[in-house]
């Protein structure tokens, strides 16, 4: 449980870094852009996280801590607190030697250690400022491509107006399928951590598995007795993901709840945590 | 083939200032399905529904979010690169280089590797045209078959060859040679008993020796002496002689 070992567990730690270290993430994506036209893009690693620490005045026991902490994680991964950011959690180690260099009488400087993030790792706290740190994920792209794939079935390309009667999506868009069955599914592949997924919810929702890389997490009920009015609400919360580029799967059960008067499921948007 | 420009065109490409051109690419692959590339998005363009006639990818086209209104008429921007286009007065076949985007599609999968994975690119046809939109000609055009060279996670690299490519034809299949490839008596020789008085004495695959002189399989060198001004005078007889092995 390497995760449970905090470099610096509360904001006055002596082992927390100087105020303001660079923090960075490094791309994970893939760009494609012919001459005169738009960019395609394409998530395809999930490196997480960089930051460049310092700690400047430390005493000679702190400065040991620290190369401690690289020389047993090394190989592993430990937890390190943002504190000035809002106390998120990283998992990750130093990717370079911690090298203290005397500035005085028992006083120690740290300069430059890189902490990159691990992914795949367990944490003890996932992140969940879902205001400031997540993007949404939508079904179709600011350049008007589909990002979300159709493994089976017929799904309608319809907006919220249309199908609803009224509403607005996230997506602009949603795709529908009218009386699915279990192998009418639609997938969608992002980097990141957790999830939330979000539609709209009707007198004639349905159900259907949420899967998260092919592992059934949940149940997603788009029925409620009076309806969203076709505007997009948060159905599905998944929180603790590791980092990692995961597939989601939005699998119909061709069931729903007594009261609803049909099963169709639709998929609008996702808010992805990075 | 001499390639004619339009008064107007020539008139066009000299200006010092203009758009780039456009670089247009449709295939036609094995299984009859066409593409349209380019490297911008054109819409409207003059595309090859004649010369090279093919149908949509319908499955692929259904899945698009926003279809062009009609698939013929509209190149999606996915054409990176296509050099190394040369023309010689040598019947020289240089394969081009023709790049094309692998990122597009949706989250799961490439356009471009659902598209190389359901049909065969191998061979497939293609007509490349740099096209002036000014003047709304070609200014360079050239017709051939793709390769499939690699298809990386970013990008896919067809090699183009001509249609015209004198390595694709079939040559002299035997070597040019003074000494006979037939084996003597065999079905290409033609000598049989019946037809060879001399069939117990084979050839020894020289023209000189040989019994079926028009079924020979020999090519003579002819060779030329020059003629000797002192011996011209006693010579009456043709000077040309050909060698005979």
């Amino acid at each position: 449980m390497p995760q449970t070992d905090i470099l610096n567990p509360t904001p006055t730690h002596p082992l927390n870094p100087d105020y303001g270290f660079q923090k960075k993430r490094p791309l994970t994506h893939l760009n494609a852009k012919a001459n005169q036209g738009s960019p395609y893009f394409r998530e395809i690693t999930d490196t997480g996280h960089q930051f460049s620490l310092s700690w400047n005045d430390k005493l000679a026991d702190h400065a040991r801590k620290l190369k401690w902490y690289y020389e047993q994680y090394r190989d592993g991964f430990f937890t390190l607190i943002d504190h000035e950011g809002g106390g998120r959690h990283y998992v990750g180690r130093f990717s370079q030697p911690v090298e203290p260099s005397p500035t005085g009488h028992n006083r120690w400087s740290v300069q430059q250690v890189l902490f990159d993030e691990i992914p795949l790792a367990p944490m003890l706290v996932y992140p969940n400022d879902w205001n400031n740190d997540a993007v949404w994920r939508l079904l179709i792209d600011d350049f008007g491509n589909r990002t979300v794939a159709m493994i089976a079935g017929s799904w309608e390309l319809t907006t919220a107006a249309a199908f609803f009667g009224s509403g607005v999506s996230k997506s602009g868009s949603i795709l529908v399928a009218l009386a699915p069955v279990t192998a009418d599914q639609l997938s969608y592949v992002y980097a990141g951590y957790g999830f939330q997924f979000w539609a709209a919810t009707s007198t004639g929702g349905g159900k259907a598995n949420i899967l998260l890389d092919g592992t059934a997490i949940g149940v997603v009920d788009f029925y409620s007795a009076a309806g969203s009015g076709g505007n997009s609400q948060m159905l599905f919360q998944a929180q603790n993901v590791q980092l990692g580029i995961h597939t989601v799967t939005l699998q119909p059960t061709g069931t729903a709840d007594s009261g609803s008067s049909g099963t169709s499921v639709w998929w609008d948007a996702l808010k992805v945590m990075r | 083939m001499p390639y004619a420009y339009s008064s107007e065109l020539i008139q066009i490409m000299a200006a010092k200032t203009g758009p780039a051109p456009v670089l247009l690419l449709d295939v036609v692959a094995l299984d009859g399905t066409s593409y349209h590339w380019a490297n911008r998005a054109v819409n409207v363009a003059p595309v090859y529904p004649t010369t090279l006639p093919g149908t949509p990818p319908a499955a692929w086209l259904a899945g698009l979010a926003n279809p062009p209104a009609d698939y013929d008429t509209y190149y999606f921007p996915w054409l990176l690169s296509a050099s190394g286009f040369n023309q010689t007065r040598a019947m020289q076949a240089v394969t081009a280089s023709i790049e094309v985007q692998n990122v597009s599609g949706n989250t799961l999968q490439r356009d471009l590797m659902g598209m190389l994975s359901a049909r065969t690119f191998e061979g497939a046809l293609y007509a490349l045209r740099e096209w002036n939109l000014v003047a709304q000609a070609a200014e360079f055009e050239q017709h051939g078959r793709l390769t499939v060279v690699t298809a990386s996670e970013r990008i896919c690299t067809f090699g183009a060859n001509l249609l015209f490519n004198p390595n694709d034809y079939d040559g002299q299949p035997y070597a040019y040679s003074e000494t006979c490839q037939w084996q003597f008596g065999g079905a290409r020789c033609g000598s049989t008993p019946a037809n060879d008085p001399d069939f117990a004495t084979p050839c020894d695959q020289t023209y000189v020796t040989c019994h079926q002189r028009p079924r020979t399989s020999i090519e003579l060198n002819t060779v030329v002496f020059p003629q000797d001004p002192s011996t011209a005078a006693t010579s009456a007889n043709a000077v040309v002689y050909r060698r005979m092995v």
